[in-house]
């Protein structure tokens, strides 16, 4: 076959309804396997809304803090006072603050 | 003269050679599936609502990251799908931490690595529509990922990044973490009493204001009778900061800890000091800058659960 019936054959070919055929399938193999495989699996949680990463933006300072600046929990001590207007719902004033879980685990 | 190629530039070709050289095709060539170890421990799966239950690290090298953090908690790593050599399954006795993802920063990049915490939800879908009803913005999925479950990334209110993720074995079960487990997180906040509303109305979260010597708000986020995370204002001066998570990994000495951390390549952000729990924290970086809480907790009193 010389070169001038190979391109005679790629002209006569329906590339429409193949394309078409091509799309369709590709189309349904992204949608019978989503997120299986390496790429899939990278984006785990990786918030592909970042392209694919999950990096903070730089420039900004992260501690610093003063050694009177507390974060972690209360160990279900008393609690501070009801601020008026507040957008969120206070727990009942009868609940007692919790603690983190405390439990053991059981034995596996 | 007419090229060879002359009908595979026709536009429907051309459609599918992108897409078999792009990421809509990938799954088929991908290799074996993942293989996630179950992340609940109970036979019968429960869903702890804004509990955190999962975390993902990005990091620009995968090697220096496990050295790190194997050294520092002693934490395992291992690949959960075969021949992939860019993410590892974080684990400590056998439970699970979390995934550390390598993808490259390039030079001049202004960005930095974080770690990024998932909290449970029951319905992913449900969770994620109400949580753009309420400001949110939408970053990444919702996508089920088969025996792991169904996960999406969102932005609060104030554009802290967070997770949510309906494990399709279940919660670790509400216990006390063990040194090298994540034990607690913070929220710091521009307001965190907007903040506040947001999350509760996402995890129907009980909220308890804290006591506070300053005009700061500090509350409490609970669910099921248990303290999940804090909601602090940030700490004030010139410093350039933005609202986030920061987590926290249970230690033995957090002053032993830190110093440890810098002996590996970390740094250290905030020096330990005594929290209001009693216990000592401190907020370290690691080698690529990814900020990560150390917690001492101490409890005589914790009973080994009888089943």
């Amino acid at each position: 076959m010389n070169m001038n019936s190979s391109v005679r054959m790629l002209r006569i070919l329906p590339w429409k309804p193949i394309g078409l055929t091509f799309l369709l399938l590709a189309g349904l193999c992204g949608c019978l396997y989503p997120g299986v495989g390496v790429d899939g699996a990278v984006v785990v949680g990786s918030g592909g809304g970042y392209d694919g990463n999950y990096f903070e933006p730089g420039g900004f300072q992260h501690g610093g803090w003063g050694s009177d600046y507390r974060v972690g929990p209360s160990r279900g001590g008393e609690r501070g006072q009801e601020r008026a207007g507040r957008p969120y719902r206070s727990a009942p004033a009868a609940r007692r603050m919790p603690s983190i879980p405390s439990r053991g685990r059981a034995p596996r | 003269m007419i090229s060879p190629f002359h009908g595979i530039c026709r536009p429907p070709v051309l459609a599918l050679l992108v897409l078999l050289g792009t990421g809509m095709a990938r799954p088929l060539v991908g290799g074996a599936p993942v293989q996630w170890p179950p992340l609940g421990e109970v036979a019968h799966p429960e869903h702890l609502s804004g509990k955190m239950i999962w975390a993902d690290l990005v990091t620009p090298d995968l090697a220096v990251a496990e050295r790190f953090y194997g050294g520092m908690f002693g934490w395992k790593f291992e690949t959960i799908q075969p021949g992939a050599k860019n993410y590892v399954l974080a684990s400590m006795e056998g439970r699970q931490i979390g995934c550390l993802l390598q993808r490259p920063m390039a030079a001049g990049e202004q960005h930095q690595s974080a770690w990024l915490a998932f909290f449970s939800v029951q319905d992913v879908d449900a969770a994620r529509s109400n949580a753009i009803k309420n400001g949110a913005k939408a970053l990444w999925g919702p996508v089920t990922f088969p025996g792991h479950g169904r996960q999406a990334v969102l932005a609060d209110p104030e554009g802290a990044v967070f997770g949510m993720l309906a494990s399709s074995t279940g919660d670790p079960s509400d216990s006390l973490a063990a040194p090298g487990e994540w034990i607690w997180s913070s929220l710091l906040a521009q307001d965190p009493a907007q903040d506040a509303a947001f999350y509760q109305k996402l995890f129907d979260y009980d909220v308890f204001p804290l006591p506070s010597e300053s005009t700061a708000e500090h509350l409490i986020l609970a669910s099921d009778d248990s303290a999940r995370a804090s909601v602090n204002a940030m700490p004030g001066g010139s410093l350039p900061r933005h609202p986030h998570w920061l987590n926290f990994i249970r230690v033995t000495d957090t002053m032993a800890a830190t110093a440890k951390a810098v002996a590996i390549g970390g740094r250290v952000l905030v020096q330990p000091h005594v929290d209001r729990h009693g216990g000592r924290t401190a907020v370290i970086a690691d080698p690529a800058g990814a900020p990560i809480g150390l917690m001492e907790w101490t409890d005589n009193a914790t009973q080994v659960e009888q089943k």
